[in-house]
């Protein structure tokens, strides 16, 4: 058997072995110096060591919260965004924008496709949603027209009964609130039965109101009669 | 803090680029049932503000399941109401809104006494 004591390798770790061991004796030596001399040292001046330290350490606690309540308060959306990776943040905004960009051709599309779906079931509804939303001036003009009309509508197209269907009722009737002043602008446009030049023509709208007067007025007298009756 | 801006700045264009207002639609764009129940339309449509086409675009199925006579009735007020000037059609919808006879059957009979027919 060789005796491998003598390589070159085994000297080195035999050197390095006895390095290790005199500094690990040379730092328990001055360790021991060291306590000999603390223990030496007068009261006054280890005291002084003592609060010296309870500072610093109260310091270094002080130092830590404070800046531990910083990065609390700095938590903002925006260091919050900015810590994320440059790929996230490209993905939330597309995200964002592709969100956006379906909820605005969404809305879009449903004004044209889902409404039909959506009159039948709505009709009767919406005369309610009408009545709520609309201004108290135009409620009773609703309720003689439109409100009434949908309710027809809403007949005729559920029942098969001829009884309950009305010819007269057959005007095109708003199946959205007409709270947007372009709704009941088409509203108005779209039930209307005679020429719109009409209402240009000052003479009839005369008439108009003259007769409209003239049942009012007709209606109140017979009222009265009956009442004296 | 560049890079944040920039993100924010991005956002903000495409929430903007987003809006209806851009994304108006033209009336090439429109289905073609679309188009023909507002045929009346076509000349003005791009006059028309973007809350106006959505009041008449939300009207396509109601127009479309009218029957073929009250179709042609409400394209006739169609075609009126595109014929009348800005002051015009402020004076129809005020004397509509103001009459004193809120149902337009009744105006119609109105209408048919006055004219003799």
């Amino acid at each position: 058997m060789k005796n491998q004591s003598n390589t070159p390798l085994s000297e080195h770790t035999q050197q390095t072995t006895m390095d290790a061991a005199s500094i690990a004796h040379s730092v328990l030596f001055a360790r021991a110096a060291l306590d000999f001399g603390a223990e030496n040292l007068s009261h006054d001046v280890s005291e002084r060591l003592r609060v010296a330290r309870m500072h610093a350490l109260a310091s270094s606690t002080q130092k830590t919260k404070h800046t531990a309540q910083l990065s609390a308060s700095n938590f903002n959306f925006g260091s919050w965004f900015h810590h994320l990776s440059a790929w996230l943040r490209g993905g939330i905004a597309a995200g964002t924008v592709a969100i956006a960009f379906l909820f605005t051709f969404g809305a879009t599309q449903s004004d044209l496709d889902v409404l039909p779906n959506q009159a039948s079931v709505a009709a009767t509804a919406d005369t309610h949603n009408v009545m709520a939303t609309l201004p108290e001036v135009q409620t009773t003009r609703a309720l003689a027209s439109n409100g009434v009309a949908n309710v027809q509508n809403k007949i005729k197209h559920t029942t098969t009964s001829s009884t309950h269907v009305m010819a007269d009722t057959e005007a095109p009737t708003s199946t959205v609130a007409s709270a947007n002043p372009d709704d009941e602008q088409v509203d108005i446009i779209l039930r209307e039965k005679i020429p719109l030049q009409a209402y240009l023509n000052d003479d009839f709208n005369q008439y108009a109101n003259h007769q409209v007067m003239h049942t009012d007025g007709s209606d109140t007298e017979y009222n009265n009669q009956s009442h004296s009756q | 803090m560049k890079q944040k801006n920039m993100v924010y700045a991005t956002l903000l264009i495409g929430a903007l680029m987003l809006s209806p207002s851009v994304f108006a639609q033209s009336w090439e764009s429109l289905s073609t049932d679309s188009q023909s129940t507002l045929r009346p339309l076509r000349l003005s449509w791009p006059n028309l503000s973007d809350t106006q086409k959505q009041s008449w675009l939300k009207r396509v199925p109601e127009l479309k399941a009218m029957p073929a006579d009250q179709l042609a009735t409400a394209q006739e007020r169609m075609a009126e109401w595109t014929a009348l000037s800005g002051q015009q059609r402020a004076q129809v919808e005020e004397r509509l809104r103001n009459s004193k006879q809120p149902d337009p059957l009744a105006r119609a009979k109105l209408w048919k006494s006055f004219t003799g027919q």
